[in-house]
């Protein structure tokens, strides 16, 4: 209850601040998971598919590539919202 | 009876160039730039000879147009004519655009107003394709397709395209710029030693494939409203 209190008693704008940079930090934390378990199981799965047809190679790249760069859109999303977190909240 | 100062003309346009916000001024710069470039090519490309063997910027380009074209016609098929000169716009402004943190610049797709402003072009080209190989009423029946219920969720599907598209590409080279600022602010003097790596990373290599998943997203949802007959290539039935 006296830590409420305190916390109540001091709580002003630049503590909203703090919280949206918190905010921003686990944001990209936690969405930073993501995309790199997904490129990783891409980039493993494009290895396996390199490993069995050595002469595609050219073509997996490219998919690979491309599937990468489009699941990485959720990370992004998550940096978005940071950004803004860290920018427009005053 | 007006007249015109050229001097003061000049001086408020001028005014009105540097009051807007540095994304837009890049933005306009560089389609100023491309323009003349593009017309000095044009103007090569009519005195070119056909029989003698392709060089220079001239051999660049037919590399990128026969690149798109082959990459249209994979996936949108007979009609590959009609959308190829968008996707090459949209690629050499993309590209140029994405790299232009490398010429001082700040990246016109560092602006979410410039990205989503493309991702509306795109959605005006689904939406125009999708009315017009269904017709009107089929194009809205739909909305309402498997049943009504699924209304909501098909028009947040439909409206959240151009979003998506934009901010996707905002995002990539948004987080390309903060992290060159971040390293240069920390490396003061030394980020000659780190930052050329970083720029082949973020500004060449991240724009280049952000541009090939815009140009690539773009022909794929285009296809999803053609009818499903065209969508196989034919030589000899190209839709012009």
């Amino acid at each position: 209850m006296n830590t409420l209190l305190t916390f109540l008693a001091e709580f002003n704008s630049s503590f909203v601040k703090a919280f949206a940079c918190l905010g921003a930090g686990i944001a990209v934390g936690i969405a930073g998971l993501g995309p790199a378990i997904g490129q990783g199981f891409a980039a493993g799965k494009a290895a396996e598919a390199t490993g069995r047809q050595p002469e595609a190679m050219r073509q997996i790249r490219s998919v690979m590539l491309l599937g990468q760069a489009m699941s990485e859109t959720t990370g992004i999303y998550a940096l978005l919202i940071a950004i803004f977190l860290i920018f427009v909240v005053k | 009876m007006m007249t015109i100062n050229p001097r003061l003309t000049f001086l408020s346009f001028k005014d009105f160039y540097l009051n807007l916000s540095p994304s837009i001024r890049s933005t306009i710069f560089i389609t100023i730039v491309l323009v003349i470039i593009l017309l000095i090519i044009s103007k090569k490309l009519d005195k070119y000879d056909e029989t003698k063997e392709p060089k220079g910027i001239i051999l660049v380009l037919e590399w990128l147009i026969e690149g798109i074209n082959g990459m249209c016609k994979e996936t949108i098929g007979k009609r590959y004519r009609v959308i190829a000169p968008y996707i090459v716009t949209v690629a050499i402004f993309l590209f140029v655009a994405n790299i232009s943190g490398l010429f001082g610049l700040t990246p016109p797709t560092a602006s979410v107003s410039v990205t989503i402003c493309l991702g509306l072009m795109t959605f005006t080209l689904i939406q125009f394709f999708g009315i017009r190989s269904q017709g009107i009423k089929n194009h809205l029946k739909g909305f309402v397709d498997p049943n009504p219920l699924f209304l909501p969720i098909n028009l947040i599907g439909e409206i959240v395209t151009p979003f998506s598209l934009g901010l996707r590409l905002f995002g990539n080279i948004l987080s390309g710029t903060v992290i060159m600022a971040l390293v240069y602010s920390v490396c003061g003097y030394f980020s000659i030693l780190v930052a050329p790596a970083l720029h082949c990373y973020f500004d060449i290599f991240s724009g280049f494939i952000q541009t090939l998943v815009f140009c690539t997203l773009t022909t794929v949802f285009i296809a999803g409203k053609l009818p499903e007959d065209e969508l196989e290539y034919d030589e000899d039935k190209i839709i012009e």
